[in-house]
């Protein structure tokens, strides 16, 4: 009874909101991707509608799931460049997009970046083992997002999301083939004058499908049996090759 | 990858392993890693690969009788041995961040020396041949391996020498071969000419006999700890390979045993630079990331 009361005020509230207040809905083009065998990527489109955003800012965080990570840094020992240094990342997104109207750094301050969390820096990377001093851990992060910037994983597209005529918005998102199965979340804002107008969120889930899927499940899960399939199917390859080929 | 240009990798390794009769494993992983394939990958991958074209080179020795299953056994104890702790040195060196580097340095300094001793060997051959009437070099001789315990009769091989020692060659190999992605034929083949003394007749189909075995210990190793074998990438590579065997084979026969011999010594050299080169030359990134599990 009591709950039933309370929804009804926040339903007589919500009607009693102007109508101009900060509504947004972003919404995916597609609500899954399949990572089939010969998977290469998958284009989206990443679409919605905002209230009167005539001369506002769009931005959309794409971000893949946590995984762990291991930065390395080479020294060179007698001549040979080797790995010497190793930073262990507990929860680094897989993948890391960030979609705006204009470049981030014009939208936002680096203060309201850090309040949103958003840009790799404000993310709450966080380095397993003994904690990094302030400095090498914006080195380390540097690096981080180098890698992974040139592994595509991570990316900003500035000028990459349209608005048309204030109210819909447009962001063409290009997942490439290396990304790993999971759930996606993805957040827009709105932004006027610096300052969080509205928010919405979404999300997409990549998921292997097919005789990879299949494969992949085996692999890890069953890895004795994948182990002595992989034998058998060789021992059984190399046969059949012999076979083809026996002088007659 | 496309899966022309895997096929076609194959086809091109096989075609230089069927010219100069060896089985490639040396020459392909390092392609693979040359064209992006993660070393580790490449290497177990390879060692899966390897099974196929090892079983499909025994079946023709076999026929004509020239494997010697008691070597083969006491090879095939050493290199099982040898494999299994090659496979956990290389998860180790994997968890330490090192592996990459200890795959290529293997095949720097391995494909170096054998590149080289390979060459000398051809350029001398080639010279004996305009210089004729040159004795040959003796061709057995006793050394203190022959004192070792453990004697035991090769009735093929034609000999009586301690166990000890083709069980430890073959540990060695097997090492190298888990962590190298080879058969290992690159160096057991020579050792058991001339270390252990054995008829060439019978080295190469005992060599694969037991190349087998160690190649499948290898591939079911690291399947369950490392997860690094792809059998849809080796069913490829092989389909390339036994089809570029057949034609390299029959290019082969064209040519001189010392100037085939030469040739390949070149181009192992020529990889084992190549690897060196890599490994020496500042990278364009000091920085790496590597996802976990």
């Amino acid at each position: 009874m009591m709950f039933r009361a309370l929804s009804f005020i926040c339903l007589l509230l919500s009607l009693a909101a102007p109508v101009y207040a900060n509504t947004l809905v972003a919404d995916l083009s597609l609500d899954e991707v399949a990572i089939t065998t010969d998977f290469n990527g998958e284009d989206l489109l990443l679409f919605g509608a905002v209230e009167d955003a005539l001369n506002d800012d769009i931005i959309v965080e794409f971000k893949g799931p946590e995984i762990a990570l291991a930065s390395r840094r080479k020294e060179q020992v007698s001549g040979i460049w080797v790995n010497r240094q190793t930073v262990t990342w507990k929860n680094a997104p897989s993948f890391y997009h960030i979609f705006s109207t204009r470049p981030l750094d014009e939208i936002l301050k680096p203060d309201a970046q850090r309040r949103l969390a958003i840009g790799y820096q404000h993310i709450g990377l966080k380095s397993a083992g003994t904690s990094l001093s302030p400095a090498d851990m914006v080195f380390w992060t540097e690096a981080l997002d180098r890698n992974m910037r040139q592994k595509g994983l991570w990316r900003r597209h500035e000028n990459a999301v349209t608005i048309l005529k204030g109210v819909l918005f447009r962001a063409p998102v290009a997942l490439p083939a290396n990304i790993l199965p999971g759930d996606y979340d993805v957040r827009v804002l709105h932004i006027r004058n610096g300052q969080l107008l509205a928010e919405d969120t979404t999300s997409i889930s990549v998921a292997k499908k097919g005789l990879g899927a299949y494969i992949y499940t085996i692999a890890h899960d069953y890895s004795v049996f994948y182990g002595i399939f992989a034998v058998i199917f060789a021992c059984g390859a190399g046969w059949l090759a012999a076979a083809a080929f026996r002088k007659t | 990858m496309h899966i022309a240009v895997i096929i076609g990798l194959g086809g091109g390794i096989g075609f230089l392993s069927g010219m100069f009769g060896v089985g490639g494993g040396f020459l392909m992983t390092p392609m693979l890693i040359f064209l992006g394939v993660p070393p580790a990958v490449a290497v177990s991958t390879e060692a899966n690969q390897i099974v196929a074209s090892s079983v499909s080179g025994v079946l023709a020795h076999w026929r004509r009788g020239n494997v010697d299953f008691m070597m083969g056994a006491i090879l095939l104890l050493g290199g099982l041995v040898g494999s299994s702790l090659g496979v956990l040195l290389f998860s180790i060196l994997r968890d330490i961040g090192q592996i990459d580097l200890v795959i290529k340095l293997s095949y720097v300094v391995f494909l170096g020396i054998i590149g080289f001793l390979m060459l000398m060997e051809s350029i001398r051959a080639i010279m004996r041949t305009r210089q004729p009437g040159a004795r040959r070099g003796k061709l057995h001789q006793h050394n203190w391996m022959h004192g070792l315990p453990l004697k035991l009769r090769f009735r093929k091989s034609k000999l009586y020498i301690s166990a000890l020692m083709p069980f430890m060659l073959a540990a060695f190999v097997g090492i190298l071969s888990a962590i190298m992605g080879v058969g290992g034929g690159f160096i057991l083949v020579p050792a058991m000419i001339y270390l252990l003394g054995m008829p060439t007749a019978v080295v190469i189909g005992t060599s694969l006999f037991q190349i087998i075995f160690v190649t499948a210990n290898i591939t079911i190793l690291q399947s369950v700890q490392t997860q690094t074998v792809d059998f849809v990438l080796a069913g490829l590579l092989l389909f390339g390979a036994v089809i570029g065997a057949q034609a390299g084979a029959r290019f082969g026969a064209m040519l001189r045993g010392e100037q085939l011999r030469g040739l390949l010594a070149l181009m192992v050299l020529t990889v084992s630079l190549k690897l060196g080169f890599d490994l020496v030359v500042t990278p364009a990134d000091l920085f790496s990331v590597e996802i976990l599990k």
